[in-house]
């Protein structure tokens, strides 16, 4: 039995965090990744840190090459975030952060369904608290929202484990595939915090919501811990390659046209994790490599791209591409990060997207799923769109705001810094990170066509941007917003509710009266007719009650003639 | 909103577009996909599907953008943030 799981070192960390001096708590931020890096990579593959309960024998940490990529780059993210948030003196966000990080590491590492649900859960309650701590108004609204959608996410894991468990006598976690009712609720949950289509709403909603250093957290981990289920659960689920292209496409339409940069970087995410759940459908070993290799990736260059959208928001206190511009001149070190992960997401040679994406597209079309190759061709040059050139060009570029921020503090430079470095880094020396991956890697990134295609590509693409800014054809950043699915819950069931209780409940009124009127209309004639004198109250002769009888024998007898009953 | 893009870059990206476009000739790309081995098609791709894409989310905004007040107080597109979370701070004109 291993004493210190990983995920229970940042347990006990956010407990300590609360009780530190302020000064002390940010070295805790960095120190806690650094010692559970250390521990998961100490750590033998096999099953450790076994408990009895209640009957069970529950598996807090399952080490195979699957779970320990993904705990790592949780590691390297939670190290990375800790750096960017050095300047924060906000216990509630430090103690999240810890709480989140190792929920999301005891995700990973879990060995059985009931601990994944002890850690699904663990990752909602404690990232609420990085939306609340803007606190706002709208951010105490806006986290409610997440909280209950991230909650019903755990119901469903709950409710298709106990009918799994039914149903198989089994709490592993192992390949579940779409069976039975109960895997079907635990891929629904998965979908939830995988941000399927018309699931995928919270992100959008939530993620702009948070504190500056906040949402650089958030994006690291649920949706990846979702991605990282899916492939432990569903790999070869045909289902997830439509539904993954489909998340590929549809993001990149509301990201092209949303003015709040942080948003436009959460529909990003979602396209991005289109790529990744497309990789879980295919399920072939290539293709699996790919999923874990392009969330290792999408970790790093994502954060990096929310880092230098913070960087500017922190100085400028605004994140909208209508209001911003220009910025490059007293920015550059913010910008040159920001262009370096734009460069990545886009996946341009040398950079990491280009070494992940690779292997998915490849699987792609070594499996013949030609229609999903093409939706995620077409997809990379809509992820260049709006994360390789809207975000770094409105930002930095493009029409000068007259702002002159300040350059990012210190220490949000050096998170950066070392992100982009790693994003270089993976891009240039691709087998380091192929090292990590599940299964064996033979599989070679850097071929001239490789090259060739992926530089036409993007190209090509960049020359129809131009075109499009020159003819005026491109759409201005405006302010405004765009509603997306998620007006159902937030605008048209509220704005219904009232109206359909109200309803409701005249129907309920009317029914009841109408009841009610006829039951008293019943009463009063059978009181009517047993007054004295009346059909009720009078006396009946013997021959013809006989009659009577006789009368309704016949009618039962021929009755049952005709219906034939024995 | 037209240009806002210096010459000189959009000079080394045509040069480049034309390089790539010449070396597809060239190059076998080992094409794997039915289709996949049209002359230039990634160039083609590229283009078609960037300016398609905007195009269509052009469109797309006619019909769902509304305004920043639409979801009032119960979101932060109407608010600034917060200024105890920033360190507003311009440098010296």
């Amino acid at each position: 039995m291993m004493l210190l799981a990983p995920p229970l070192v940042y347990l006990i960390a956010a407990i300590v965090c609360l009780f530190l001096p302020s000064r002390l708590r940010p070295l805790l931020l960095l120190g806690v990744p650094v010692l559970g890096l250390l521990l998961i990579l100490n750590t033998d593959m096999g099953l450790h840190a076994q408990w009895q309960v209640l009957g069970f024998e529950l598996t807090f940490v399952r080490m195979d090459p699957l779970a320990r990529i993904f705990a790592i780059i949780f590691s390297i993210a939670a190290f990375l975030s800790g750096l960017y948030a050095w300047h924060v003196r906000d216990t509630l966000q430090q103690v999240a952060t810890l709480g989140y990080a190792g929920s999301a590491i005891g995700g990973v590492l879990a060995g059985d369904l009931i601990v994944l649900f002890l850690w699904w859960e663990g990752t909602a309650i404690a990232s609420v608290f990085l939306i609340w701590a803007r606190r706002t108004p709208a951010a105490m609204a806006t986290g409610m929202r997440y909280l209950i959608i991230q909650v019903l996410s755990g119901v469903l894991l709950m409710a298709g484990l106990l009918l799994h468990y039914h149903d198989t006598g089994s709490i592993a976690f192992e390949h579940l595939g779409l069976v039975s009712v109960g895997t079907f609720l635990i891929f629904l949950s998965f979908g939830i915090k995988c941000a399927f289509p018309l699931m995928h709403n919270w992100l959008q909603d939530a993620y702009p919501a948070a504190t500056v250093t906040g949402t650089v957290v958030l994006s690291a981990f649920t949706t990846k811990m979702a991605v990282y289920a899916l492939a432990r659960g569903y790999a070869g689920t045909e289902e997830l390659i439509w539904i993954g292209a489909i998340m590929t496409l549809f993001p990149i339409f509301f990201a092209e046209i949303e003015n709040d940069l942080r948003r436009v970087l959460a529909y990003s995410l979602n396209n991005q994790l289109g790529f990744m759940v497309v990789g879980v459908g295919i399920g072939t070993e290539l293709a699996l490599n790919g999923t874990a290799a392009h969330a290792f990736a999408h970790i790093l260059y994502k954060a990096l791209l929310f880092m230098s959208v913070g960087a500017v928001l922190y100085r400028t206190g605004t994140s909208k591409a209508s209001e911003l511009g220009g910025l490059y001149r007293t920015m550059p070190v913010t910008a040159t990060c920001c262009l370096i992960g734009a460069a990545s997401i886009s996946a341009f040679p040398l950079f990491s997207g280009f070494v992940s994406k690779s292997l998915i597209l490849s699987a792609a079309s070594y499996e013949g799923y030609y229609v999903a190759w093409f939706a995620l061709l077409v997809a990379s040059a809509g992820v260049l769109s709006h994360s390789g050139i809207k975000v770094p060009y409105f930002m930095f570029f493009a029409e000068d705001s007259g702002k002159r921020p300040a350059e990012a503090p210190k220490n949000m430079q050096a998170a950066m810094i070392i992100t982009a470095f790693l994003c270089v880094f993976v891009g240039v020396f691709p087998g380091t990170l192929y090292a990590l991956l599940p299964f064996e890697v033979d599989y070679q990134a850097y071929t001239v066509a490789h090259v060739l295609t992926q530089m036409q590509l993007l190209c090509f693409a960049l020359l129809a941007f131009v075109f499009l800014m020159r003819s005026g054809l491109h759409p201005p950043e405006v302010r405004g917003i765009n509603v997306d699915s998620d007006i159902v819950y937030r605008r048209w069931i509220p704005r219904a509710l009232p109206h359909v209780v109200s309803s409701v409940a005249s129907t309920d009124a009317g029914l009841r009266g109408a009841l009610l009127g006829g039951l008293h209309g019943l009463i009063a004639s059978a009181a009517r007719v047993s007054r004295p004198g009346q059909v009720l109250a009078r006396g009946w002769s013997v021959a013809s009650m006989m009659l009577i009888v006789m009368i309704v024998m016949a009618i039962v007898l021929l009755g049952n003639l005709i219906v034939g009953v024995d | 909103m037209a240009a806002h893009i210096p010459d000189r870059p959009v000079k080394v990206l045509g040069a480049l577009c034309v390089v790539l476009f010449v070396l597809d000739f060239f190059i076998d790309r080992h094409p794997h996909v039915p289709g996949e081995g049209f002359p230039a098609f990634y160039a083609i791709v590229g283009f078609a599907a960037f300016a398609l894409i905007v195009l269509g989310a052009k469109r797309l905004r006619t019909l769902i953008r509304r305004d920043e007040t639409f979801y009032g107080d119960e979101a932060v597109d109407a608010e600034s943030y917060p200024d105890e979370g920033l360190d507003r701070r311009e440098v010296q004109r």
